[in-house]
């Protein structure tokens, strides 16, 4: 419950807040697979801002005299394209990098979005109770019941990719879990005495809801973020695959192994690193997850 | 126990009708449903016609209520490329995709109730480790990939296996690794953590003070309760698993509903896409209620209508 406690005071100026970071930080590494993930995530946030800077070649610049050329420790590979070139010659490593922009940004948005609308609906049907709480929670019964995947290649197929559909999408997956979870917590804090001397004081409900209940439930929505940015990368990646996500040129992990399956049997390392990249990336928000949620909550902590 | 059967049915009509909502709505996202309805080609003559026939003239209840009436005959439309009804269409391709499906739920349930029970009682072991990092990666691995790696290495490397098609038991293999790895994964954390939760309660150890087998404690007592989290979260893990089809059968060409369904986005044969989420839907608040039923059999504290069992 650390991060509550460590709720700025409204005087505080905004540098005290930074100079609270470090401390933070050294929190987060009391978990070592929070700080597993914290670090994969971080190095891949950094590539993915300073791709122009890493790559040696830009994404979609085509040399068709190295086609296929193989990874730089296989016979035929050489170190000006350490990963190899795909069949029109672009570097994959330049590639790969380039392919974190797109899935960490649709995945942030994603969740940002899922975040916002779920918090949003789970402190309506929480704290208002009544019709608002039956016919949300009755909507993300019928949500969860549903392949999601499937309604959302039948979406994108019928309006036609674009990046904030893809965004919207993915954003549909994320609310259910949050507004849940927000819902649960307004519902044992709308009785806690600090909410109650509130409202007695005369708290209008919006300043009740964002001064009292929301900070306190930030610790499960944290938690739950990463979860969530781990799930939708994996979704962006696989409606990338099937070519409804993120639209070539622009390369996106999972459009780059859809293009390396017609030479899995000649270039592996098409499909393979990509693949790799991927895992990486959601094993990190994955366990920063896990770590987090340790962390935050004793109980549990083995 | 009939009462609570007819409250479950009840309760399944919304969301029945939540799924024919949604089909209704992409129906209706491009502006005009003739156009999604119709083959490309269709001549403005046709579309006139078509529209007349269909009630698309009329306001939307009008037409919502048509299309339900429709959809509860079985009728969903002609699909462009199958030039048949897409129901039919359907139903051909559900056997590859039922069995793909059950292979999958297996091969999880097979691996993960094993390892998630080891994996609590002797906590913090190595096997407790190496089952953990398993589960870690296994759910973050997208399982697409994953099924192409399977591809390079145990077909074209070792040539053990088939790459693609359904030929026989063997074809089978790779594509069920593929889709039940997620749910594999899942389910041995949640079978552990639920075992770690039960293995420490007051019945267990009243269950090992009268002196019964250490296997009996576990299974008889131990496990039972530890399913109840487990059968909750196979039914919501059921409606992924369908949605992990599309992918894994598309990697694998396995000629199920999955592939129908992508054929059919990439061909616009929309009125099978929208028949296949329709379907889709419909089958998964059916299995939801199953699991709802099943839940209840194995925890009688529900039965009984008491307090809710701890998820």
């Amino acid at each position: 419950m650390s991060l509550t406690a460590a709720r700025p005071l409204p005087t505080e100026p905004w540098w005290a807040r930074l100079a609270r970071w470090p401390a933070a930080l050294r929190w987060l590494t009391r978990s070592r697979s929070a700080t597993f993930g914290a670090v994969v995530l971080g190095l891949w946030a950094v590539i993915a801002l300073a791709a122009p800077l890493l790559a040696a070649y830009p994404a979609e610049t085509q040399d068709l005299a190295a086609r296929l050329t193989p990874p730089f420790w296989l016979p035929g590979g050489d170190l000006a394209h350490p990963l190899g070139t795909d069949q029109f010659g672009r570097d994959l490593l330049s590639r790969l990098l380039y392919g974190a922009r797109a899935t960490l940004a649709v995945g942030l948005a994603g969740m940002l979005v899922a975040s916002v609308a779920g918090v949003l609906v789970g402190l309506a049907a929480g704290y208002l109770g009544g019709l608002v709480e039956a016919v949300s929670m009755r909507v993300a019964d019928v949500q969860l019941s549903f392949p999601y995947l499937v309604l959302a290649i039948a979406v994108m197929a019928l309006v036609g990719p674009s990046l904030p559909l893809l965004t919207l999408v993915l954003a549909l997956r994320g609310w259910v879990t949050y507004s849940r979870t927000v819902r649960g917590q307004v519902l044992s804090l709308k009785t806690e005495e600090f909410v109650l001397a509130a409202a007695s004081m005369g708290a209008g409900t919006r300043r009740i809801l964002f001064r009292h209940i929301l900070p306190n439930a930030i610790a499960p929505i944290t938690v739950l973020s990463s979860f969530e940015l781990a799930s939708l990368m994996l979704t962006e990646a696989s409606l990338s695959f099937l070519g409804l996500g993120v639209q070539p040129p622009t390369p996106s992990w999972g459009n780059m192994i859809a293009q390396g399956r017609d030479y899995l049997y000649t270039a592996w390392w098409l499909t393979t690193m990509p693949g790799l990249a991927l895992m990486l990336a959601v094993l990190g928000a994955n366990q920063l997850g896990d770590g987090l949620r340790d962390l935050l909550d004793p109980r549990l902590r083995s | 126990m009939a009462r609570l059967i007819a409250v479950r049915l009840l309760q399944a009509i919304p969301a029945l009708l939540g799924v024919t909502l949604v089909v209704f709505l992409l129906l209706h996202v491009s502006g005009d449903p003739a156009s999604i309805l119709l083959p490309p080609e269709a001549s403005e003559a046709d579309r006139q016609a078509f529209r007349t026939a269909y009630g698309l003239d009329k306001p939307l209840a009008v037409q919502y209520g048509l299309f339900v009436a429709n959809a509860l005959r079985g009728d969903l439309g002609v699909s462009f490329s199958y030039h048949e009804p897409t129901v039919a269409v359907l139903l051909r391709r559900l056997p590859a995709t039922i069995d793909l499906a059950l292979a999958a739920v297996a091969l999880a349930l097979a691996v993960a109730l094993p390892a998630g029970i080891l994996a609590a009682l002797r906590r913090n072991s190595l096997l407790d480790q190496v089952v953990m990092l398993g589960a870690a990666l296994g759910q973050s691995i997208a399982s697409f990939w994953l099924g192409l790696m399977l591809i390079l290495v145990f077909a074209v490397q070792l040539g053990m296996l088939p790459a693609s098609g359904q030929s026989g038991l063997a074809s089978l293999v790779l594509p069920a690794v593929t889709l039940s790895t997620f749910l594999m994964a899942l389910m041995a954390r949640l079978v552990r953590s639920a075992m770690l939760e039960v293995l420490n309660r007051e019945y267990v150890r009243t269950a090992r003070a009268k002196g019964l087998r250490e296997r009996t404690v576990v299974v008889r007592h131990a496990l039972r309760n530890a399913l109840i989290p487990v059968v909750t979260v196979l039914g919501v893990s059921l409606s992924n698993l369908m949605g992990g089809a599309v992918v894994t059968e598309t990697v694998f060409a396995w000629p199920g509903v999955g592939t129908l369904m992508f054929d059919s986005v990439i061909r616009r044969d929309y009125p099978m896409v929208l028949t296949v989420v329709f379907f889709v839907g419909v089958v998964f608040v059916l299995v939801n209620l199953a699991v709802d039923l099943l839940y209840t059999a194995i925890d009688p504290r529900i039965r009984y209508g008491g307090e809710q069992a701890a998820a």
